[in-house]
């Protein structure tokens, strides 16, 4: 991958800052539960399986197009990092020559 | 979940343990709502009891017969988990030495009338699934043969009164448990005739 330009190899990893990384594992968790009940209670409403599994294939793309790709809300709390120390040690005469 | 490949990866993981809670659920809410069917008739005609003499091989009885079935299988075949239904006739038999026949003499599968096919996506396809009197799963069949030769173990029907016939299904889901039962029964044992000689 080293051959594309380096702004899309970095919009390719995506990278999202922690803190999103935590909301996002927690909704898509809840987001998975609710659709597998709407899911189950479409298809046993209308007697058919696979209009069940097309709900959650749906529901399932939606939650891909959401999460996956690294949208600006995504990157909301960046890490601050402190800031570079200077070193402080004094160089001796014997270490110069 | 910091990369895109890593949040593409987990979600289907996680996506694929729910997709299996959802098919569990189905399944069992379809074995719970499985609908009981009103047990039809099955008239057995010209039952008849031939002796095979074929050259070089053993001389051997051959029971042939035509029957007639009426059984509504509607309310099973358009119910939540049907993929389709699978129907034969059994003949149950004793013989005099004690053992117990169980012999398919007939099969048929009966497939969903809505069920959607990947390959051939239609208006036609997703047609109403008919109830009542019409639909696949009205049964009516009229002087049928039966499919499979039948024939005795022991070569002859010799001591073989009486024989009980009866139309099973077994019923296949899409997902979840083969479930089967009975969908029509002869009236009473049916005397099985004496060899037709020659």
């Amino acid at each position: 991958m080293d051959y594309l330009p380096a702004p899309v190899i970095k919009w390719l990893e995506g990278r999202i800052d922690p803190t999103s990384q935590r909301l996002v594992e927690q909704y898509s968790q809840y987001f998975l539960v609710l659709l597998v009940a709407v899911a189950f209670v479409i298809s046993f409403a209308l007697k058919s399986v696979m209009i069940g599994l097309e709900v959650f294939l749906g529901g399932f793309v939606l939650l891909l197009g959401a999460t996956v790709p690294p949208w600006p809300c995504l990157n909301r709390h960046p890490i601050k990092f402190l800031p570079v120390r200077q070193p402080t040690y004094t160089l001796t005469k014997e270490s110069t020559t | 979940m910091y990369s895109t490949l890593n949040r593409l990866n987990h979600l289907s993981s996680l996506a694929t343990t729910y997709i299996l809670i959802l098919l569990g659920l189905i399944s069992i809410s379809s074995l719970i709502t499985l609908p009981t069917v009103n047990i039809g008739k099955v008239d057995i005609k010209d039952l008849i009891v031939g002796r095979l003499r074929r050259w070089g091989a053993k001389e051997e009885d051959l029971a042939t017969l035509r029957f007639d079935v009426r059984t509504d299988l509607n309310p099973l075949l358009n119910s939540y988990n049907t993929k389709q239904l699978f129907l034969y006739l059994t003949a149950t038999y004793a013989e005099p030495t004690g053992d117990v026949h169980d012999v398919v003499l007939w099969d048929r599968i009966v497939t969903r009338a809505d069920m959607r096919d990947f390959r051939a996506v239609t208006k036609k396809n997703q047609a109403q699934p008919a109830r009542g009197k019409r639909g696949r799963g009205n049964v009516r069949l009229e002087e049928v043969k039966n499919k499979y030769p039948w024939k005795q173990p022991s070569g002859s029907f010799k001591g073989v009164a009486t024989a009980n016939f009866t139309l099973h299904y077994d019923l296949m889901p899409y997902v979840g448990l083969l479930s089967s039962g009975v969908a029509a029964t002869a009236r009473g044992p049916i005397n099985i005739p004496e060899v037709i000689k020659r």
